[in-house]
C-alpha cells in the first residue's frame, strides 16, 4: 500500500515537471497576443473580424480577444496589472485611459507613432488624442468614437399629436414633448443616469447650460454652479414633479425603449445596431441634445487601445495591431455597420462614408452633433471623480436629497479625490 | 513504542495536503490582510505605507459605510426571517403523505442547487419593470407595479425576496429532517388527550424543533452578512446605495479604487462580526448538544 502511494506521489511529481517543460518548449516562431475588450451583441462581430483579417495578413503573429463585461474592465485590469498576468493590448472607455497609466504597466507609444512604421496623427481627429497624452507622452490610440444624443420613438410622437419629424430642440420642448409622451406606465423621457453613462449624459446637460464639470486645470470642481443647478432641478422637475421622466439602468432603458414603453432617450450612436438586433416594431429618430442657454453639448466617448510593458517582440507586435485597428481601412468597416463615429477624416471625408450618412439620416444626427463635442477630464483619478459626482446627483434624481445639497456634497467629495491625488 | 510514532507520522502525513493547501490559501491570506489592514497599500506599488489604525478609523467615520452595516443589518434580518418562516410552513406542509410529495419537496430545493449568479440573472429579467414576469401578475392582479431594482425604495426587498427564494429549500429540507425526528409518540399521546392541531404545534413541534431553528438561525445570519452575488448582478449596490452590502462595499473600496488597506480593516470588521455570531453558536451548541444531531 505505502510503495504504491509512493509511487504515486512520484509520477504526480513526474508529471507536473513535465508540465513546465512543455510550457517552456513552445515560443519563439509565432508571437500570441491577447486582447481584452468589451465589445459585445451587435458590435463583437465587426471587431473579430478585423483581428481575424489581421491574423490572416501577419501569419508569424496569433492574436485573440478575451471579453470583458464593460462594468469589470478597470477592476479586471487592475487586479491583472497587479497579479502580473495582464494581455498584451486593451481596449477601453476613452475615460479610463488614465487610471491605467497610473498602473505603470502600459507602454508610452510616441516612438511607434511617430517613427518609421507610425501612423498620421493628423487624420485622427485632435480631440480624440487628448484622452491618452499624460505626462506629455501618448499611451493610447484611438479605436473609435461616439457621443451622446437623443432618440426618440415616432410612432409615439404621431400618437402624442407631435411631429415625428421635429425632435425637441429646447430645454422646453423637451419638457412638454416628455409630459405629452407619458401615458400609463409609458414614460417620456428615460435613461439619465445609472453608470458612467450617468456622467456622459449629465455632463453636456450642464455645459449646454454654461455650467463646467471642472475647473479649467482640472484642479476643483466646477458643477457647484447656478447653471448646474438649473440644470439639475429641470430634470428633477421632469422626474419628481411631472413624472414624465425617470432614471434606470442601461438593460432597464433599452428593454423599455424598444418594447415602446419610453418615448425618448438619451444614449450613445452605439445604440442603432444593438437596437437592429432587438425585436421593436416602431420607426425611430434620432436628434441632437436639446439646446440650453449656450447651445448644443455633447460628450465623446469611445473606445482607445494600448499596448501593455511585456517584451520588445511582443510590444512591437502589438503596434502592428493597432496599427491596423485604427487604419482608414479598418475605421471605415467598423465604423459604418457598428454606428460608432469614426476617428479618421480620411473615412468622413471619403464618397463611401457619406453615401452612407445620406442612406442614414439616423447616424448622420450622431456625426454632424461632432461639432459641439467636448470630453470629459482625461484624468488618472477620472473614475473616482465621476462616481462620486454621479451618485450624489442620483441622489437628487431621486428625491432623496435637494439639488442644491447633492452639489454641495458632489464638490466636496470631488475636491477631496482631487487634492488626495496630488 | 516504534510503530505508534509511525502511526502519528503517517496521520500527519495525510492531513498535509489539507493542511498546506489551508495555510496557503487560508491562514496566509488571513494574516496577510490584517497586516494589510494596518497599510496604506493600492495593489500595485511595491511599498506600503504604515498607517496604524486609521483605516479602522476612518471606517467607523464613514457615512457609506454605516449605510452598507445598515442594508447588511435590513438584509440579514429580513431574510433569515423570511428563510426561517417560509421553510417551516413548506416544511410542514409536505412532511404528508401525499401523492407526488417528493415532487414538491425536489421543486422547492431545487433554486438551492442553482448557481446564484445564473438565478440572479434569471430574477432581473422578472423584475424588469415593463416586460417582467413579476409585474405582468401584479398587474394582472390589479396591484401597483413597483420599479423594483430601479427604484431605491424596492430594489432591497426585490433582492430580499430572490434570496428567500433562492434558500428556502435548504431551510425547508432541514426542517423536515428535524420534524421527522420528533417521535410519534408524542404525537399519538396528545391526539389521545384531545390537543387541537395548533396546540400540537405550538407545545409539541415548536420547541422540539428549537434547536433545528436555532442553527437554521445562526447559519442564516452568518450567510447573510457576506452576500455578495445577488448584489453584485443584479444591482451593483444601486440605485443611489440602497443595496450596497458590505461586502460589496469592500470589493468597490479594493478593487475598484484600489485601497487594499482599507478594504482589508472592511473585512476585518465583517470578520469580527460573524465571529460574534459563532461563539454565541458554539455555546449553544454545547449547553444544548443533546438536542443537535
Amino acid at each position: 500500500m505505502k510503495k504504491l502511494s509512493v509511487l504515486l506521489l512520484g509520477f504526480l511529481l513526474m508529471g507536473s515537471l513535465a508540465i513546465f517543460a512543455g510550457g517552456q518548449k513552445e515560443e519563439a516562431e509565432k508571437v500570441e497576443l491577447d486582447v481584452w475588450e468589451y465589445f459585445s451583441g451587435a458590435h463583437e462581430p465587426h471587431l473579430t473580424s478585423l483581428i481575424e483579417q489581421f491574423n490572416q495578413e501577419n501569419p508569424n503573429i496569433n492574436v485573440k480577444w478575451t471579453y470583458v463585461p464593460y462594468e469589470e474592465t478597470i477592476v479586471k485590469f487592475m487586479t491583472a496589472f497587479a497579479a502580473g498576468n495582464f494581455p498584451e493590448i486593451g481596449i477601453v472607455d476613452n475615460v479610463w485611459v488614465g487610471q491605467m497609466v497610473t498602473a505603470d504597466k502600459i507602454l508610452p507609444l510616441d516612438s511607434y507613432i511617430d517613427g518609421p512604421d507610425g501612423i498620421d496623427r493628423n487624420d485622427i481627429y485632435d480631440v480624440l488624442w487628448k484622452f491618452d497624452t499624460f505626462n506629455g507622452k501618448t499611451y493610447a490610440v484611438p479605436f473609435d468614437s461616439n457621443n451622446v444624443g437623443l432618440y426618440y420613438n415616432k410612432d409615439l410622437f404621431r400618437k402624442a399629436g407631435l411631429d415625428p419629424k421635429k425632435p425637441p430642440e429646447t430645454w422646453d420642448d423637451m419638457t412638454n414633448y416628455s409630459v405629452k409622451l407619458t401615458t400609463g406606465d409609458r414614460i417620456g423621457l428615460g435613461r439619465i443616469t445609472g453608470d458612467e453613462m450617468g456622467s456622459f449624459i449629465l455632463q453636456p446637460l450642464m455645459w449646454s447650460n454654461g455650467g463646467e464639470f471642472l475647473s479649467k486645470d482640472y484642479t476643483k470642481a466646477a458643477f457647484n454652479s447656478p447653471e448646474c443647478l438649473e440644470t439639475l432641478e429641470w430634470l428633477i422637475d421632469m422626474i419628481q414633479t411631472k413624472k414624465s421622466a425617470k432614471t434606470c439602468d442601461y438593460a432597464t432603458a433599452l428593454g423599455d425603449f424598444a418594447g415602446g414603453m419610453l418615448g425618448m432617450y438619451f444614449q450613445g450612436s452605439w445604440l442603432m445596431s444593438e437596437l437592429a438586433e432587438t425585436a421593436y416594431d416602431f420607426e425611430y429618430g434620432t436628434g441632437m441634445m436639446p439646446k440650453g442657454k449656450k447651445g448644443i453639448a455633447t460628450s465623446i466617448g469611445g473606445e482607445h487601445a494600448f499596448i501593455c510593458v511585456t517584451t520588445d517582440a511582443k510590444q512591437d507586435a502589438s503596434w502592428q495591431v493597432l496599427k491596423h485597428l485604427s487604419s482608414t481601412e479598418s475605421n471605415a468597416k467598423f465604423s459604418m455597420p457598428t454606428r460608432y463615429v469614426p476617428i479618421r477624416k480620411s473615412v468622413c471625408d471619403s464618397a463611401e462614408y457619406k453615401q452612407f450618412l445620406a442612406d442614414n439620416p439616423n447616424m448622420k444626427t450622431f456625426v454632424d452633433q461632432v461639432q459641439y463635442g467636448r470630453i470629459r477630464p482625461p484624468l488618472e483619478k477620472y473614475p473616482k471623480i465621476s462616481d462620486a459626482y454621479r451618485e450624489e446627483i442620483e441622489k437628487a434624481l431621486y428625491g432623496k436629497i435637494s439639488a442644491a445639497e447633492a452639489l454641495a456634497n458632489g464638490e466636496k467629495k470631488v475636491n477631496e479625490i482631487l487634492k488626495e491625488a496630488k | 513504542m516504534k510503530r505508534r510514532h509511525e502511526e502519528t507520522l503517517s496521520g500527519y502525513l495525510f492531513l498535509l495536503p489539507s493542511l498546506i493547501i489551508l495555510t496557503i490559501f487560508i491562514g496566509y491570506p488571513m494574516l496577510n490582510s490584517f497586516y494589510l489592514s494596518l497599510h496604506k497599500w493600492n495593489g500595485l506599488s511595491e511599498t506600503k505605507l504604515f498607517v496604524g489604525l486609521s483605516n479602522y478609523i476612518r471606517l467607523l467615520s464613514d457615512n457609506e459605510f454605516w449605510n452598507a452595516a445598515k442594508n447588511t443589518g435590513v438584509f440579514t434580518f429580513a431574510v433569515t426571517f423570511g428563510q426561517i418562516s417560509f421553510g417551516l410552513i413548506i416544511a410542514l406542509m409536505v412532511n404528508r403523505k401525499l401523492r407526488g410529495v417528493t415532487f414538491y419537496r425536489t421543486v422547492f430545493f431545487l433554486p438551492v442547487a442553482t448557481s446564484t449568479v445564473a438565478v440572479a440573472v434569471m430574477w432581473v429579467m422578472a423584475y424588469n419593470p415593463t416586460i417582467g414576469i413579476v409585474n405582468y401578475f401584479l398587474r394582472l392582479a390589479r396591484l401597483p407595479t413597483p420599479q423594483w431594482l430601479q427604484d431605491p425604495n424596492w430594489a432591497m426587498p426585490g433582492i430580499i425576496i430572490m434570496s428567500i427564494w433562492k434558500w428556502v429549500g435548504y431551510h425547508m429540507v432541514i426542517y423536515l429532517a428535524g420534524l421527522q425526528g420528533i417521535p410519534k409518540i408524542y404525537y399519538e399521546a396528545a391526539e389521545l388527550d384531545g390537543a387541537n392541531k395548533w396546540y400540537i404545534f405550538r407545545n409539541i413541534t415548536w420547541p422540539l424543533l428549537a434547536p433545528t431553528t436555532f442553527f437554521l438561525l445562526m447559519i442564516s445570519i452568518i450567510g447573510s452578512f457576506q452576500v455578495f452575488d445577488q448584489v453584485y448582478v443584479m444591482t451593483r449596490g444601486g440605485p443611489i446605495k440602497s443595496t450596497e452590502v458590505i461586502v460589496y462595499y469592500l470589493y468597490q473600496h479594493g478593487f475598484r479604487y484600489l485601497e487594499m488597506g482599507y478594504a482589508s480593516a472592511v473585512a476585518y470588521v465583517l470578520f469580527a462580526i460573524i465571529f460574534i455570531f459563532t461563539l454565541v453558536q458554539f455555546r449553544y451548541r454545547r449547553k444544548a448538544g443533546f438536542y443537535l444531531e
